[in-house]
């Protein structure tokens, strides 16, 4: 068994990886690993919340009995209207994916991470905009939008995808957000936590690789 | 995914204790494909219910309660009624306390709106059991994916409300063949999910996700429908 520290030390700045799950606490598990290695270790915490994705996981974990402190974490919110987490930017959302990149850009500019010590960058519920993208053309703009932050070595970031919720969009959305991505991992859930799979990596060594993140013991139901 | 230990057939306890995980502000998506399971997951909440002196207020879309108290009556099961009220969504069987009736609309904003003022004026504040039948037939009516993630969001904005904790039972099969199942999204909602199958005469109960996988460290039992029966 390793760490999450040491998953995460192996991603590299610059990185953007695909986490891809089915129905299961997954998404809720990763943000409680997420919050409290970088609170621990002092990293920046950026976390895009599309449609109130990140409201819906706090709910989850409140039931979970899961303690989330994201006081230190700067919430880029994009449409929705639960504001929750540290610091909120709000990004108005627009249809028109080169509008909304360009809202988006504006509130990421001050957000934090250096090359030095970038951030980490938790990406929820972008399906939820790849809905509203109704056209080839769109969705191309939103995708290239997206590549260009690969690379950016202010930040490691992870979108978190629901596998069967990316399936029910066109089919070649799926294969373009696994191309564009330097890290495709794969997370299947087992009762007390999560297996992770890594289907692609710039860390050759690393594909093919499984961990497994235990996560029964740090919850302890409703009180 | 079930661990090398047995896993052995349900109590009563288990299924009680399957229906009080969900708590109120919870959402439990209850996702039949077997025979009788989502009969019988209805009888066991009603029950639950009325054990738990809570009270229960069942939104029936498009009669789907009303079929699934038809099935009550040839299989003889007698549940406890006089606590449950029945909000009509559409449909013209009015069987229970029908206490409110909303006209279907096309567009779910407006069907929405006016199924949340019947359900405010049904729990007068009290804090009651939700039941959501024939949920399926409100999205299969969604001309698009606009409609559907309507609902969802809707759904969202209901989750942590304290007033109520709900179970939505949703036909499986009847879901999955839409063009584009809104399952995965409403799942995503979802404080627990489970999947109901037939398995040789007994029914498997498949947690895809919920607080006593964590704590037990199991994502499945099984039920002995007789037993359900019995418990009753």
């Amino acid at each position: 068994m390793v760490t999450v520290p040491e998953i995460l030390e192996l991603v590299r700045p610059g990185e953007t990886v695909v986490v891809e799950h089915e129905t299961s606490y997954a998404p809720e598990f990763a943000l409680k690993l997420l919050a409290d290695y970088t609170r621990e270790r002092n990293v920046p915490l950026i976390i895009d919340d599309n449609f109130d994705s990140l409201y819906t996981l706090l709910i989850h974990c409140k039931m979970l009995g899961l303690d989330v402190d994201l006081s230190h974490a700067t919430v880029i919110k994009i449409g929705g209207r639960r504001e929750v987490g540290g610091r909120v930017k709000k990004v108005e959302f627009h249809p028109d994916p080169r509008v909304l990149l360009n809202n988006y850009e504006a509130a990421l500019a001050d957000a934090g991470g250096t090359p030095e010590k970038p951030a980490i960058n938790l990406t929820l519920g972008i399906e939820n905009i790849l809905y509203f993208v109704r056209d080839v053309r769109d969705f191309y703009r939103f995708l290239l939008g997206l590549q260009r932050y690969v690379g950016n070595r202010r930040r490691k970031a992870f979108y978190l995808v629901h596998t069967d919720l990316v399936k029910s969009l066109p089919p070649y959305v799926h294969s373009e957000l696994r191309r564009i991505a330097t890290g495709v991992w794969i997370f299947n859930s087992y009762p007390t936590g999560v297996r992770a799979r890594v289907l692609r990596s710039p860390n050759v060594e690393l594909i093919g690789r499984e961990f497994t993140i235990d996560v029964g013991g740090v919850v302890r139901g409703r009180g | 995914m079930v661990e090398a230990e047995e896993t052995p057939l349900a109590a009563k306890e288990d299924v009680l204790s399957i229906l009080d995980s969900t708590g109120f502000g919870g959402i439990f998506l209850i996702e039949n494909y077997s025979s009788v399971g989502a009969e019988l997951m209805l009888y066991s909440i009603v029950n639950y219910a009325h054990e738990r002196g809570l009270p229960v207020l069942v939104e029936d879309i498009f009669d789907a309660f009303a079929g699934y108290v038809r099935h009550f009556e040839v299989m003889n099961l007698k549940p406890p009624m006089e606590h449950v009220k029945v909000i009509k969504i559409g449909g013209v069987d009015e069987v229970g306390n029908v206490v409110s009736r909303v006209n279907f609309e096309a567009d779910p904003t407006l069907y929405l709106q006016k199924k949340e003022m019947a359900i405010e004026r049904a729990m007068d504040g009290e804090r009651y059991v939700y039941v959501v039948t024939g949920f399926e037939r409100i999205l299969g009516f969604q001309r698009d994916v606009k409609g559907i993630y309507v609902i969802a969001s809707h759904l969202r904005e209901s989750l942590g409300n304290e007033c109520r904790t709900t179970f939505t039972i949703i036909e499986g099969n009847v879901i999955e063949s839409f063009q584009t199942s809104p399952l995965p999204l409403i799942e995503g909602v979802a404080t627990s999910v489970l999947e109901i199958h037939d398995a040789e005469g007994l029914l498997r109960l498949k947690f895809k996700k919920s607080i006593l996988t964590l704590l037990k460290g199991r994502d499945e039992v099984f039920l002995r429908p007789a037993d359900v029966v019995g418990w009753w």
